[in-house]
């Protein structure tokens, strides 16, 4: 680990470097060697959409190794959605070949005068022209490079029209059907004209000390299959499974959050999916879980289409969140954000936010060109996808995110959102400490810092209260500092079902020769998450005015449901929280910093005003 | 009374999507209804208690906050029944 290709794109210069052991140590791989790298070259008042941003892509020491669930890579960036720090993890096949190809990271930077795209293969990496594939959606872009660099076993990542339009919730998409998927990364990459990076290779990554890495992936493959999270109904019935789950305990939103129950949501679950439209699995690399879909829309449908997916997020924000129970159009808008290149997540969710201006009669007519965004119109969903990538029209807006989207059009309080971040698949009235990891997200509205529906709803390690706010700071804590260590490894999360920090501690004590503890490996993920915070801080002033949560689900009780009558009582979590992490008003004070070996950070926060006292 | 019992995930396999269980009384334990369906009992209980990581909701409330295996079950009420399960 810590072989860094650099990328200049102002001047076409590329570089090779090596990050020094005591640094990735520290910081690990993945997330937080981009937070580290991040911090020390990008001035965090940056605007994200300038050559003066950087985009980092990395894979982390235990990718493409045995470790179980190693295939994944993450994209780290000043995020033009929300103006944090932020890193996107995606999975598939492209992470491990940018390994075997030589490198461990990419640090873009400057911005491309024409397009171009980057191609590495075995410790080789060229600029060439991208001019043809300007304009092509990914799996177009996908196909011209395989065929034109001649190796079928070449994996893509690439950004797609929405990217290349700027469009604030743009994403990466990697083998036509993976995403680093929030912030619009997609953007950053169109800003600095770099439509794709190729790679192909054939060099395995050095475990350090090969008898104890076995071993520690022996312990953790049978952890897996022992599980029967991750080793029966993820397997059958893919990520959409939780549909059923999370309708029937109250919270799924529906209709941008008004309420927490969807009654037809079994249309487009897991199950259903599984019965009706189900072609195969499809596991990333490396991976004894299989979570991932291929499914088919038939071609006598108006929705006709195949390809990845749609994953539990997808299904809820085309669906309940847009009053929607058509698993056709659902699907297609699903391969539609594939293709274009765009987060589903953001688009359904912001489809939602449109169709409760509309609703509330906030919406110029002539801004629709004769579109309906009613509640539950399936043809409206597949439409406003294309025009957002292509910002035609109403689309423009859209293209924007919820949080502008709600203030152009008057209505502030219908933006569901953290930090400019549309939430997820969640309602957090129906369970207190998501509410708090959503509210404390370093990235803004994300189910992924801390998945407290883990032991609040899925009783996993231990079924918890979801109504209760006691002991809620400490877990998310224990969830945001353990995910960080999850995205820096990297490996995918659905290991956290079965396995933990001390199964980690050892899959990286055994790859590297370092001998790291569960302890050591905790403060890292700490270090990490402060670190970003820290970014924020120096950002936008991030603190304690931004832990918080929109007004709906803070004031406006959940109107039917099991959770009726619920809002979520974050000032009864938030100051534990803070006391906890060693913060004040929600940033770190001196004291944690130096605690966390960033006295560097507690000197620059001070020198502009900004250290807690 | 009339209960409904919905059945999600794998056990859709074994028990169909949804059962309905009539007693001749106005309420009663949910260890009673359950052992009114064939396999029922056998697939979700384990030494007198709910297996780990099984859920079950009565109107949307896991029993493990009510009384569990105990939980008095009404006329109209709905069980929703999942095996261990989780995403993203």
């Amino acid at each position: 680990m810590g072989k860094i290709l650099r990328v200049n794109l102002t001047d076409e210069k590329l570089r090779d470097e090596t990050i020094p052991e005591d640094i990735l140590r520290k910081w690990i791989g993945g997330r937080g060697l981009g937070v580290y790298l991040m911090l020390k070259e990008v001035d965090p008042k940056v605007d994200p959409l300038s050559p003066a941003n950087k985009l980092i892509i990395l894979t982390g020491p235990l990718t493409g190794t045995a470790a179980p669930e190693s295939g994944r890579w993450c994209s780290v960036t000043k995020a033009p959605l929300t103006n944090t720090i932020h890193d996107s993890q995606s999975g598939g096949k492209w992470g491990p070949e940018l390994k075997f190809a030589g490198y461990d990271a990419i640090i873009i930077e400057g911005a491309a005068e024409k397009p171009l795209y980057l191609w590495i293969h075995d410790g080789k990496a060229e600029l060439r022209d991208a001019k043809h594939l300007w304009g092509k959606d990914t799996h177009a872009t996908t196909d011209i490079l395989i065929e034109e660099l001649g190796d079928k076993n070449i994996k893509v990542m690439c950004i797609g029209p929405a990217g290349e339009n700027l469009v604030k919730f743009a994403c990466l998409i990697n083998d036509k059907g993976r995403a680093a998927g929030r912030g619009g990364h997609g953007a950053v990459l169109g800003s600095k004209k770099l439509k794709a990076i190729a790679v192909r290779g054939t060099m395995k990554p050095p475990i350090a000390n090969e008898e104890k890495f076995r071993e520690a992936v022996r312990i953790n493959v049978d952890k897996l299959k022992k599980s029967p999270v991750t080793g029966d109904a993820l397997p059958k019935y893919g990520t959409a499974v939780l549909v059923n789950i999370i309708n029937k305990h109250g919270l799924l939103p529906t209709r941008n959050f008004q309420t927490g129950v969807h009654p037809t949501a079994d249309k487009y679950s897991g199950e259903t999916i599984a019965e009706k439209i189900l072609v195969r699995k499809m596991p990333c690399w490396g991976c004894i879980i299989a979570c991932g879909r291929y499914t088919r829309i038939p071609k006598d449908s108006p929705f006709a289409g195949e390809g990845d997916g749609p994953e539990y997020e997808t299904v809820w924000a085309f669906g309940a969140q847009t009053g929607t129970d058509n698993l056709e159009a659902i699907s297609k808008a699903n391969y539609l954000c594939n293709e274009l290149g765009l987060d589903t997540i953001s688009m359904g969710h912001v489809i939602g936010t449109l169709m409760e201006l509309y609703e509330k009669g906030k919406i110029p007519e002539e801004k629709l060109r004769g579109l309906v965004p009613e509640w539950g119109n399936p043809a409206a969903i597949v439409e406003l996808t294309w025009r957002t990538a292509y910002r035609s029209g109403i689309g423009d807006d859209l293209a924007e995110g919820a949080k502008r989207l709600a203030e152009k059009y008057g209505m502030p309080e219908v933006a569901m959102v953290v930090r400019g971040q549309e939430l997820p698949a969640y309602d957090p009235r129906g369970a207190q400490g998501h509410g708090l990891g959503y509210a404390t997200s370093n990235r803004g509205g994300c189910h992924l810092r801390a998945y407290m529906i883990a032991p609040e709803i899925l009783g996993v390690p231990q079924l918890v209260d979801r109504f209760e706010t006691k002991g809620k700071p400490a877990l998310v804590i224990e969830f945001q500092n353990g995910f960080a260590v999850v995205d820096s490894l990297i490996l995918c999360k659905f290991n956290t079902f079965a396995t933990w920090v001390d199964d980690f501690a050892m899959l990286l004590t055994g790859a590297t020769g370092w001998d790291i503890t569960e302890e050591e490996l905790k403060k890292v993920g700490e270090r990490i998450y402060n670190a970003e915070r820290v970014f924020n801080i120096l950002s936008f002033g991030d603190g304690k005015e931004y832990d918080t949560l929109p007004a709906r689900l803070l004031k406006e009780p959940m109107p039917e449901g099991p959770g009726k009558g619920k809002v979520v009582k974050l000032d009864e979590m938030l100051p534990e929280y803070y006391r906890l992490r060693g913060w004040k008003d929600g940033r770190p004070t001196r004291e944690k910093l130096e605690e966390l070996g960033l006295k560097e950070l507690a000197d620059r926060l001070e020198s502009e005003g900004l250290l807690p006292e | 009374m009339k209960i409904t019992i919905l059945f999600f995930a794998t056990l859709r396999d074994k028990f169909g999507k949804e059962k309905t269980v009539k007693l001749n009384r106005n309420s009663t334990r949910l260890i009673e209804v359950i052992s009114k369906v064939d396999g029922l009992k056998e697939e979700i209980v384990e030494e007198g208690s709910i297996k780990k990581m099984y859920k079950i909701l009565v109107n949307g409330i896991n029993v493990e906050f009510l009384d569990k295996l105990d939980t008095l079950v009404r006329d109209g009420d709905e069980i929703c029944i999942f095996p261990p399960a989780g995403g993203g």
